[in-house]
């Protein structure tokens, strides 16, 4: 008996799914076991059948997608979400910072109150798991080929799959030198941009440059870094409890070792270090807020 | 809440805490509650028999763990800590309610509906604390009995002798990098302020360190690398071969018939290769430097081997390592004299030969001298000067510090000129006088009134020609020119240059001018980051000799308090790091001030050194796996105080904006527990609420954030900058804040909802005002 999968999509670029038929020819062994019901881009089927298992692809940005998610819970007996935007709102999420009028302001200048685009905006973007259960979660922007076979393979026993707890540093083969010696010092007092830099094999907050490696979960295998470019932490936040944080964990690391004043010159910091997990932190779903800011639902 | 019991003693301070809060009804409200297994309300608990009374009861009711509501941990903490202990309660499962300093006695004008409920968070705060922390333990470390001095100065014999005389079978091993020891001062024939020779001051000394047989001096050694802990270290020392075994007699016929003559690179010394560095010196026998050994090997006939009459040369020693196991180290590698750069032109140093640094020139003035202490002129060896100047406080602001040696030691280099030289006239150029003995001022006074020197208080401008030195002098009405044979420059003292090299072997800091950096500079002088290393004398900054023997003494105290223990009990504060999180991404390593993080690269984790921990946990803070965690002061206790009181009723019990400090323990929490000790009816904001943490350095921007979600205003209060009692704590804090702050502004969320301020104990009414200001500020902000 194959396992009927949907593959659904809410608000997100697709590319989970790119990433989902990346798997060349090990898509032969996959197709063995399942069987595709609904797949957007590969299928012409209009309606999600009730299913065992769902791939749901994309945050909770909009009306349709939180009554579409609620709906695909019904349908599936097994739900995964896949890719940062689904287990941690994503790059959808950055738009928390300003109310919806001022999003589709700078989106379609328009006039406040004049959109008639087709769905509502929520006011704020939230990840799948805070609006339904999830099953399992792959992150990653997109997540590997390997981690949907790894799901297939092991479903319905989601919790065989052990997920790395280390973060990325462990994956990354560049090499500390000055963060391994003792002495209080910044191991760059310049702060750079990735282009910057030259291509060596020091780690790169020793070249100056924001790695968001040491706050981000390990499991992608470091491709980001072994091509030179930096960690953005797709993968989200490491596992231990008090360490969701993900920007203000990096804050708080980068603090006592880059100069502070010239990160802040350089970097947009709020984007940099929550650019995959800000709707995780209701924390910054504060109090009380200022004229302009975001309003709570 | 977990299984555990817990017992509540509340303490009505006669009537200090009681006639403002309610303390029967506390009592009857937490009687009620099942994890309270008994309450006991006393009229004051620091009264003898009321503490007996403790005792009694904690027997009787066998509690997991108490808490004591009254005055401030600060006072009694340590105390009922013991207490416990001694009732089998872990010292760890003691909690502390602050409702005398930071409630009844601050807040006195509330209600006391109000004081009660703030009163009984305080004790649920506690409780909370006490359920999230981890019993406390301590680890017992053996102390090998031997020490190993480093640098065989003035300050490392003092050190090993004071040590010697107290503890007779403690092996004291002196390192010393030159071919005798005593320092180069040693070769100064006239020294202030008994005008002896120095060698001679100091012989009772080091004739007492070479015949004690468990001091062992390494001549010619440097230690090339360190590794362990307090109680174990492993010192790799190198030895330089001397090429003279220790056969030697002493007797100098090598020397004599040695053809080789060698001038030092100072230009003071002249002597043959194969020599004795000064008549006395210890180690008592003769020696090649490396300098002369090609030559000796290659060149030469070798008539010294020939004569030597006791076989002891022996020119193909080689390079000696050795291992040497110690449990204590003292640093006294001293410093050395600012030598001006060529390029720098510092009054034609380096340029005109006849400019030489005060250090030269005392070591000109000393009988085993190049010319037999005559002073000569270096531009004509047959010439001796008419006229020399001397030039104090050399680069002083360059340096930025007073060196402390040169004015006194100017002085008596300036007698011998006299003595030597009856005829010559002497100038004195000087800024200021540094004179801190009371032999001093009078020693430079006599110096001033002798025949042919004058004191002229002035910077000259020196200028060079190939016939003397020209030097203007800026004087009333004009510029005094005059003629200058020979010009010594007084110039201060610096690091050593071997310090930053020993720095990284033993992984110590430095202050900025780059000397050793003390530990805490007022009241523990001569110790450093790790509890079993001291540094003393000069490597940790200009000192005079008396000052150095006074840390040699110091440093030899603390260092025999230690062996007489035997072994040394260090309290754990920290938990291990928790392998299957971290991945030795090197944050800890570059945040601990206290060097005590290292990665173990073969198991891609870091690891805590407990001997160095002092528990601030900044690194618990850095940690961006939170692998680590505190034991007292744990995530889940700060982050259950964060709820509890973010969720309190309290906040919204009106409309202004509330407010939660993070105080550390060293000034923050002090200062708010001074504002009600005052007693001059201080207050501040009742919408203020105090987290302790042990420093600001402990405050997670994660925890910050946390607050934020629940308080209008957030603020850090720690130690004046550079005051900190962890070192850095609040550096890291106040760049963590401003971090925040950048990330709150780009979310548009006002950044001045957090603060971050620096308090002194002392200043109460700044703390008042700055809770005034920041209230008034979100007033502003939420009109």
């Amino acid at each position: 008996m194959r396992i009927k999968v949907a593959y659904c999509i809410l608000t997100s670029c697709t590319g989970c799914k790119i990433s989902f038929l990346d798997m060349h020819e090990k898509i032969l062994d996959v197709l063995e076991k399942i069987d595709i019901v609904y797949s957007q881009m590969i299928q012409d089927h209009r309606e999600v059948p009730e299913c065992d298992l769902i791939f749901v692809e994309g945050s909770i940005s909009t009306d349709e997608d939180y009554k579409e998610a609620l709906e695909l819970r019904k349908k599936a007996k097994y739900l995964v979400a896949v890719g940062a935007c689904a287990c941690f709102g994503g790059i959808p999420a950055m738009r928390n910072f300003y109310s919806t009028d001022e999003i589709l302001d700078s989106t379609y200048s328009q006039k406040k109150g004049r959109y008639t685009g087709p769905n509502e905006l929520l006011p704020k973007v939230k990840s799948l798991s805070s609006v339904i259960d999830v099953d399992f979660e792959i992150p990653g922007c997109p997540p590997l080929p390997e981690n949907f076979i790894e799901v297939i393979d092991n479903y319905p026993n989601f919790d065989n799959i052990k997920l790395p707890t280390k973060t990325l540093c462990v994956e990354c083969d560049l090499k500390k030198e000055k963060l391994l010696s003792p002495i209080r010092e910044f191991t760059s007092l310049k702060i750079n941009d990735p282009y910057e830099v030259d291509d060596t094999d020091m780690c790169f907050l020793e070249r100056g440059v924001l790695c968001m490696g040491i706050a981000t979960r390990s499991g992608c295998g470091g491709r980001c870094v072994g091509m030179q470019v930096p960690c953005r932490g797709c993968f989200g936040p490491p596992p231990q409890e008090g360490s969701e944080d993900q920007g203000a964990g990096m804050i708080s690391a980068v603090a006592s070792i880059l100069p502070t004043g010239r990160l802040i010159a350089k970097e947009d910091i709020l984007g940099l270090v929550y650019r995959y997990s800000l709707s995780m932190i209701t924390n910054l779903q504060i109090k009380r807020t200022n004229e302009g800011g975001n309003k709570d639902e | 809440m977990t299984e555990e019991k817990y017992g509540i003693f509340i303490c009505k301070c006669r009537g200090e805490v009681s006639n403002y809060i309610p303390v029967e009804e506390i009592e009857n409200k937490f009687k009620s509650n099942e994890h309270i297994k008994f309450t006991y309300v006393s009229e004051s608990l620091c009264d003898a028999v009321e503490r007996q009374k403790i005792n009694s009861i904690l027997e009787k009711n066998n509690p997991n763990g108490i808490v004591l509501a009254g005055c401030s941990p600060r006072y009694y903490q340590e105390y009922f800590r013991e207490v416990a202990s001694k009732n089998n309660i872990n010292a760890g499962k003691v909690g502390f309610a602050n409702i005398r300093e930071q409630i009844a006695w601050v807040h006195k004008k509330e209600s006391k509906e109000y004081l009660q409920t703030k009163a009984e968070l305080a004790i649920d705060v506690s409780l909370n604390s006490l359920e999230n922390t981890d019993n406390f333990v301590a680890t017992r470390l053996e102390i090998i009995d031997d020490v190993t001095i480093i640098g065989g100065g003035v300050g490392g014999i003092q050190t090993a002798l004071s040590i010697s005389r107290a503890r007779t079978n403690t092996r004291i091993h002196v390192i010393e990098k030159k071919s005798f020891i005593g320092g180069e001062q040693l070769k100064y024939s006239k020294a202030f302020p008994r005008d002896e020779c120095s060698a001679c001051a100091i012989a009772p000394l080091i004739s007492e360190l070479s015949i004690n047989p468990n001091i062992i001096i390494h001549d010619k050694t440097e230690v090339i690398d360190s590794v362990g802990r307090v109680g174990d270290y492993r010192l790799t020392t190198r030895k330089m071969p001397r090429y003279v075994t220790k056969d030697c007699i002493s007797c100098g016929k090598c020397s004599d018939v040695c053809i080789k003559t060698v001038l030092s690179t100072d230009g003071t010394e002249l002597h043959k290769a194969i020599y004795l560095p000064f008549k006395g010196s210890i180690p008592f026998y003769y020696n090649i430097d490396e300098i002369s050994i090609d030559f000796c090997k290659d060149e030469c006939d070798k008539p010294c081997i020939d004569v030597c009459p006791a076989n002891a040369i022996d020119l193909e020693m080689e390079v000696q390592e050795e291992i040497i196991n110690s449990g204590i180290v003292v640093l006294a590698t001293g410093a050395r004299v600012h030598q001006p750069e060529q390029d720098d032109n510092i009054f034609g140093y380096g340029e005109c030969k006849d400019v030489l640094t005060l250090h030269q020139f005392e070591k000109l003035l000393a009988v085993n001298s190049r010319w037999k202490g005559d002073i000569r002129l270096f531009s004509d060896e047959n010439k001796q000067p008419e006229s020399i100047a001397f030039i104090l406080c050399v680069e002083r602001s360059t340096l930025g510090y007073c060196s402390k040696y040169c004015c006194s030691s100017s002085a008596a280099a300036i007698r011998q000129s006299v003595e030597k030289l009856p005829n010559t006239k002497i100038y004195v150029f000087y800024q200021d006088q540094y004179s801190d003995s009371k032999f001093a001022d009078d020693y430079i006074k006599q110096t001033k009134k002798l025949p042919n020197v004058q004191w002229i208080r002035a910077t000259p401008r020196t200028f060079s020609n190939g016939n003397g030195i020209n030097v203007h002098v800026p004087v009333s009405g004009g510029i005094l020119e005059l003629k200058i044979d020979m010009l010594v420059l007084a110039t201060g003292l610096q690091p050593h240059e071997n310090t930053p090299l020993l720095r990284h072997i033993f992984g110590l800091d430095a202050s900025k001018d780059g000397f050793f950096s003390e530990f805490d500079l007022l009241f523990s002088p001569v110790s450093t980051n790790d509890i079993g290393k001291f540094v003393i004398g000069t490597a940790s900054g200009p000192k005079t000799i008396p000052e150095t023997t006074i840390s040699a003494y110091a440093a030899g105290s603390k260092i025999v308090n230690i062996l007489n223990k035997m072994t040394l009990e260090i309290p754990i504060s920290i938990t291990h790091v928790k392998e299957e999180l971290c991945s030795a991404c090197g944050i800890c390593v570059k945040t601990c001030t206290y060097h005590a993080n290292t990665v173990n690269l073969e198991k891609g984790v870091a690891e805590v050194d407990i001997t160095r921990c002092r528990g601030c946990g900044n690194c618990v803070t850095a940690c961006p796996a939170k692998a680590r965690d505190l034991i007292e002061f744990s995530d889940k206790a700060i982050n259950g105080a964060i709820d509890l009181l973010g969720k309190s009723p309290l906040n919204s019990r009106n409309e202004d904006p509330n407010m939660l400090a993070f105080l550390c323990n060293g000034c923050g929490y002090s200062t708010a527990d001074n504002v009600g000790l005052s007693g001059a009816g201080m207050t501040y904001s009742p919408n203020l609420s105090i987290i302790r943490v042990p420093c600001s350095g402990r405050v997670d921007a994660r925890q910050m954030l946390h607050a934020l979600s629940y308080f209008d205003g957030v603020m850090i209060g720690g130690c004046k900058l550079h005051s900190c009692q962890y070192s850095v704590g609040n550096f890291d804090a106040q760049k963590r804040v401003f971090l925040l702050q950048g990330a709150l502004e780009a979310a548009n969320i006002n950044p001045n909802r957090l603060k971050m301020e620096y308090y002194s104990p002392t200043e109460t009414e700044i703390f008042c005002d700055s809770i005034d200001e920041f209230e008034k500020e979100l007033k502003e902000e939420f009109k």
